[in-house]
């Protein structure tokens, strides 16, 4: 290609749009006069942002403004904080948010635990009682006739008497993120030339790459049934995380009327296995809400 | 025509400030009423941007609750739809950049057919229906534009977006970018000259 042809190719999109000076537009306007391959070369251009300019349009989805009006009533104080954050272009450094994470746990554990649980020591209120050391162990010498009645220790989230009406519950539940034996749809169709295979039937489920009998159960499909049982029970959310990584969901919390805690523990039984048995409620717990604290994990 | 489309939009600019001011003494629903306007225009921006309905969806919502909470500090220092497309854009950008989207196909999802199997319609600008074979031609140009964009880097994709798709002029490219208009337009060309290329004999 000549120089000068490779000159002209280089204005042609601004000569397109008519934003060359003068003497430009005239010299690129009698180059293409005189060369048949630039010419060529300009009229696929305008051809191609024609196209651009006629492609489909498509209309906003017809609940945009209800969904955009829920997610306003519930916005967070984090994505307050996170928002304002971004607006000022502070970057948190990661050490310093998992600093930050670490100190405001270590706060919520020292403010909601009793000082007896967390294991600290205090000095026996009695002058009769003596500390003495025994193979490392710190024991407290207490008269026999001073010594408190024994107590039953009880858990802060099963007493719902403690918080009035809100009953705090721990869930931890292993995620089953891969369905087995899944049948092949008969609608399979590839897209592109990625070769990915996408299945009609549900969109969210991808053939697992190593094993085609696999179906990987997508993090967006967890999150929507979780929110789905979430719904049936008239629960709600409160805070919610995701493994970075992964995208699956990491921890949950939420509350839920007490008379439909049983329902939902049935239901999310089918997202995978509570590592342990759910507790049950204290007696007459039906008309408290049960504060709901879950920690997922994936399969290895 | 330039003075019709200069008045046109210096009539929105009048309406969109009207509004912002009233939802700054407090009538939330002028921010309805903002959102209503520009809806469309947002989200197919997004959905070219993303390549992907249900992205494209889950991102203009971010774009307007990010306006909600920022509209309180709008001075009125640029037009309102310049401000509200630089939010579309980044959230579309950082979008790309989430982990989660890395792992995902986004050209698999893209589904130009008239009505896809989440039921939204799809709006056709031009009216002139065709026959099957023609339509079929539509189909696979509009896919094979969008495979050529989706495989554009993030500033050459929303610059042709905003000039080639939204039909903005270079200045108020410059407005949303930050970029000068010389960046702007040697990127503009780059940008083209990379679709030109990606779409072969296809244009």
């Amino acid at each position: 290609m000549k120089s000068e042809c490779l000159h002209i190719r280089q204005l042609l999109s601004e000569y397109i749009d008519g934003v060359l000076d003068r003497s430009e537009m005239t010299a690129v306007s009698e180059h293409l006069h005189a060369c048949k391959d630039c010419s060529r070369e300009h009229a696929a251009l305008k051809s191609l942002i024609r196209e651009l300019g006629n492609i489909r349009t498509f209309k906003a989805p017809d609940n945009l403004l209800e969904k955009i009006q829920d997610r306003i009533t519930d916005y967070s104080i984090f994505d307050r904080i996170r928002d304002l954050l971004s607006f000022t272009r502070i970057r948190f450094p990661v050490e310093l948010a998992a600093f930050a994470t670490t100190a405001i746990l270590i706060i919520s554990f020292i403010h909601f635990f009793p000082a007896e649980e967390k294991g600290i020591i205090k000095m026996p209120e009695n002058k009769d009682t003596q500390l003495t050391m025994d193979q490392g162990t710190l024991q407290a010498q207490i008269p026999e006739n001073q010594r408190p009645t024994e107590q039953p220790v009880k858990s802060p989230f099963l007493d719902g008497e403690k918080k009035g009406q809100q009953v705090p519950i721990k869930l931890a539940l292993t995620l089953i993120t891969q369905k087995d034996s899944a049948p092949i749809p008969s609608q399979s169709v590839s897209f592109g030339n990625s070769g990915t295979v996408y299945t009609n039937g549900d969109p969210d489920m991808w053939r697992h790459e190593d094993d085609p009998a696999k179906e990987i159960i997508q993090p967006d499909e967890v999150n929507s049934k979780m929110d789905d049982i979430i719904k049936s029970v008239k629960g709600k959310i409160l805070s919610r995380g995701d493994n970075a990584e992964t995208g699956y969901p990491s921890r949950l919390t939420l509350d839920i009327p007490g008379i439909n805690y049983r329902r939902f523990i049935s239901k999310i039984e089918a997202l995978g296995a509570l590592q342990s048995p759910a507790p049950a409620l204290p007696e007459g717990s039906d008309d408290a809400m049960v504060l709901i604290q879950m920690e997922f994990t994936q399969p290895q | 025509m330039n003075n019709e489309s200069d008045n046109s939009k210096n009539r929105d600019q009048k309406d969109d400030y009207a509004l912002i001011k009233a939802f700054h003494n407090g009538e939330k629903a002028a921010f309805d009423a903002l959102v209503l306007r520009y809806k469309d225009r947002v989200f197919n921006l997004c959905i070219r941007f993303l390549g992907d309905y249900q992205d494209a969806e889950d991102t203009v919502q971010d774009v307007f609750v990010k306006a909600f909470n920022s509209l309180k500090r709008f001075r009125f220092e640029s037009s309102f739809f310049t401000w509200l497309y630089r939010i579309a854009i980044n959230s579309c950008k950082n979008k790309v950049k989430s982990l989660e989207y890395r792992f995902r196909k986004i050209d698999a999802r893209v589904d130009f057919s008239e009505e896809s199997a989440e039921g939204f319609q799809i709006e056709h600008m031009t009216d002139s229906p065709g026959s099957p074979a023609i339509e079929l031609e539509n189909k696979e140009m509009m896919r094979s534009l969008q495979n050529a964009i989706n495989s554009l880097p993030s500033e050459q994709k929303s610059i042709i977006i905003l000039r080639d798709i939204q039909g903005l002029s270079y200045e108020e490219i410059a407005e949303i970018t930050g970029f000068k208009l010389g960046t702007i337009k040697s990127r503009i060309s780059r940008a083209r000259s990379n679709l030109r290329e990606r779409l072969g004999d296809i244009i």
